[in-house]
């Protein structure tokens, strides 16, 4: 995996600021290819997943919280979260391959214990991680000087928020009425 | 009331129509011509091909989805379906998000309906500074006004949703320039949902306008079916190889398709153009495949106002202006053209950028929420060259876009005009689509924070919905693809015909650039191939 393997060269912050001064769509993720050394994972998606891996789910679990805030209802929010992951894994798995590596390379960034405490400032492994100390890592990228962490952060949370705006509870938050009554109806007639 | 899908009662009738995703055994097929790509080029040659009596095949690596399809008016299941790489398409670096659409139709299944003429500034720079023949303003003007009757192009005659009302007002406040924007529609309902795929045929994309007629007139449609390489033999092509792609239209299923053809027309659009090229080790003795692909990059500003808006209902675009088009200094900085995108919502809350209590707010005021979009026209000025596509081992396209400090100079601009334009119209609060935007409530007060803002990739949102050029056109082979009627430079039987052709941006939404183009081409190959096809029946 990559997060052992990795040169340890990868792992320094400072080298981070030397690598991303060259350079991730809708998901901002190309920059992790271009920058990190390493090649991606070769483990097997999560069972019921095509594309992420067990610690993956953990990871944006921890996330989704910290991203959507309010708007993620307390209720249910374990199906909202399913539901959310379900739409990520759904989009990784319809990007081309250049894109797939850059993903698996910013999840094993920030999933491998050495490189997540270095460049997150979280600590403590994704599962035990509250809300404000995501929210304070998404910040931290937010507001980096370094452009890689910027770009991260763009694909992080364009995944997840693009994610539950495709659900019905995501698009309910968003004060969407629905489809347009009087087109819907019609088309929808039997 | 059901809609009528249009394919039902064609495939029913008789219609050519295959779903390679279907195929269990290796296929060959043959044709006169073969059109790889269904999009706004390759439905609009594959029309006027096959009316001149010539056996058409085309190819396209999308699914077939309808308006049977479209009647859930759901945006999610639209960019799964309908759109390259599922909307996480971007540049190589991640920079700028890439909106282009997959399907039958092309992106003219999920585009806006917008329908501009190639300006005249643009046309005059092409024939002055790349060798373009033959498209002056007079030359293109009967192509044109042939499709602007064939798709049914007229300015909206509907008055413009809230959400276009904003810029309407701003510039009648401003003095500024605007327009009414003139659609491919017919009959349509004022609903908004263009986007995710016209529900009720009105929208007169490639799908429902020039594929059918194409289909009746015993063209062939192959579905589901991704070009991989074009084999050559000396100065031809000789045939191609494709795969077929599995039911969800992501991984190869398995099965190879092989055909042959007197000429093979290339329609992919730009990227997918150049890297299909590429990969087929295509002659290109002057290192033009990829070159100068232009994207007509977009920066957004958001206004919170005090009216309902409800952007994600109404035709998306209706009210433009080319106040900062063609006049400035363009040696300090691009022009570009002001617009509204429709509010839809995964989009809207996707680029949006905020995080937490900020995104809370951003969705809470969604419905009162205006958008203002500066479409930037890349590739008149030196520091404008445009990006290079490549291709990786297995030869999937790559898109190096380098963002020059002349370009920021333009976002900017563009942003400073967008806010005042907000705030003229009465915005109560605006915000740049930018990691550092706050909400500013006065223009007085917005002003100075554009001024400071960091000028940077990622911190500033850039996206694009135009992706053109990679394939020059123009006379001069040392500088381009092809010739200007799409014939390409090296290759006797092979030309492009679509938006990769551009040798710049268009300086407007590109459709109707492409069409008009597209038309004459198609027709002047279809007289090229037409006798032999005559004798040879
Ligand atoms: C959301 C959105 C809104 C837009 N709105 C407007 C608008 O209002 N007005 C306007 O003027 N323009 C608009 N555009 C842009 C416009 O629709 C495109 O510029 C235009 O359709 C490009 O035409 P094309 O023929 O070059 O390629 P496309 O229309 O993109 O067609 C290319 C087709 O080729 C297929 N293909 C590619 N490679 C292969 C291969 N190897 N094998 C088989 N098939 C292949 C693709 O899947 C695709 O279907 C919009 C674009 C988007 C994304
Ligand atoms: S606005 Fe018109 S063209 Fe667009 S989806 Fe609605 S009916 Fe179709």
């Amino acid at each position: 995996m990559t997060q052992r393997t990795a040169p340890a060269t990868a792992l320094h912050r400072r080298d981070f600021l030397k690598l991303s001064a060259g350079s991730a769509a809708l998901l901002s993720v190309g920059a992790f290819t271009a920058t990190l050394a390493g090649c991606a994972s070769h483990q097997p998606p999560a069972k019921g997943y095509r594309f992420l891996r067990p610690q993956d789910l953990v990871l944006f679990t921890a996330l989704a919280p910290a991203v959507l805030g309010s708007t993620l209802p307390e209720q249910d929010r374990a199906k909202h979260i399913e539901a959310i992951l379900m739409s990520i894994d759904a989009t990784a798995t319809r990007v081309l391959l250049p894109t797939q590596k850059a993903l698996y390379q910013l999840f094993d960034l920030l999933n491998g214990g050495l490189t997540r405490r270095l460049t997150t400032g979280v600590a403590q492994p994704w599962a035990e991680t509250t809300p404000a100390q995501a929210e304070a890592f998404l910040l931290r990228w937010q507001s980096s000087s370094i452009s890689l962490f910027n770009a991260g952060y763009r694909g992080l949370i364009k995944f997840i928020t693009g994610a539950w705006m495709g659900t019905e509870a995501g698009l309910k938050a968003a004060g969407y009425p629905g489809p347009y009554q009087p087109m819907f109806n019609v088309v929808n007639a039997a | 009331m059901a809609i009528n899908d249009i394919y039902t009662d064609g495939i029913a009738s008789g219609w050519d129509v295959r779903d390679a995703s279907t195929f269990t055994a290796p296929v060959t097929l043959e044709a006169d011509v073969v059109i790889i790509g269904t999009g706004a080029g390759g439905g609009t040659t594959a029309e006027i091909l096959a009316q001149a009596g010539l056996k058409v095949l085309m190819l396209e690596e999308g699914p077939l989805k309808t308006a049977a399809n479209f009647k859930d008016m759901n945006e999610g299941r639209a960019y799964a379906e309908l759109y390259q790489e599922a909307t996480g398409r971007a540049t190589s670096d991640g920079a700028i998000a890439i909106l282009q659409g997959r399907s039958v139709g092309g992106t003219t299944t999920v585009n806006w309906t917008s329908s501009f003429r190639t300006p005249p500034e643009t046309l005059k720079h092409w024939a002055d500074a790349h060798g373009v023949k033959d498209w002056s303003a007079e030359a293109s003007k009967p192509w044109f006004d042939n499709r602007t009757e064939r798709l049914g192009i007229a300015p909206w005659a509907a008055p413009p949703n809230a959400n276009n009302a904003v810029l309407q007002r701003a510039c009648e406040k401003l003095g500024w320039e605007h327009h009414v924007i003139p659609r491919n529609v017919r009959g349509c309902w004022n609903s908004g949902y263009c986007g995710y795929g016209c529900p009720v045929n009105a929208k007169q994309s490639m799908l429902v306008s020039t594929i059918p007629e194409a289909l009746k007139a015993k063209g062939t449609l192959v579905h589901h079916l991704s070009v991989r390489k074009l084999v050559f033999t000396g100065d031809k092509v000789t045939s191609l190889h494709a795969v077929a792609l599995d039911s969800s239209c992501v991984r190869p299923a398995g099965v190879t398709v092989t055909v042959r053809a007197r000429h093979f027309v290339v329609a992919g659009g730009a990227i997918n153009n150049p890297a299909l090229l590429l990969r087929s080790n295509t002659p290109d003795p002057h290192g033009r495949i990829g070159q100068r692909t232009f994207l007509h990059p977009v920066v957004l500003t958001y206004a919170v106002m005090p009216e309902a808006i409800d952007g994600w209902y109404g035709a998306p675009q209706s009210v433009a202006s080319d106040h900062f088009q063609w006049q400035g200094d363009f040696d300090k900085s691009p022009g570009f053209k002001l617009e509204v995108p429709p509010i839809n919502p995964l989009l809207t809350a996707a680029l949006f950028g905020r995080i937490g209590g900020e995104l809370a707010d951003g969705l809470a005021n969604m419905k009162n929420l205006n958008a203002m979009l500066a479409l930037v026209r890349d590739g008149f000025h030196d520091q404008s060259v445009g990006g290079t596509v490549k291709i990786d081992d297995a030869g999937n396209p790559i898109l190096d876009y380098e963002i020059t400090d002349y370009l920021f100079a333009g976002f900017k601009q563009a942003l400073l005009r967008m806010t005042e334009a907000q705030f003229a119209a009465g915005a109560a609060r605006v915000t740049p689509a930018h990691l550092d935007g706050v909400w500013a409530t006065s223009w007085a007060e917005a002003k100075p924070q554009l001024e400071a803002l960091a000028y940077k990739k990622f911190r500033l949102a850039v996206a694009t919905a135009h992706i053109m050029g990679g394939c020059a056109m123009g006379e001069d082979a040392k500088q381009s693809v092809v010739k200007s009627d799409g014939a390409h430079h090296q290759i006797e039987n092979l030309s492009v015909i679509d938006g990769s052709v551009f040798p710049t941006s268009i300086g407007a939404n590109p459709q109707l650039s492409i069409y008009a183009l597209a038309a004459r081409n198609a027709t002047a190959l279809a007289a090229r191939l037409k006798p032999a096809a005559a004798l040879a029946a």
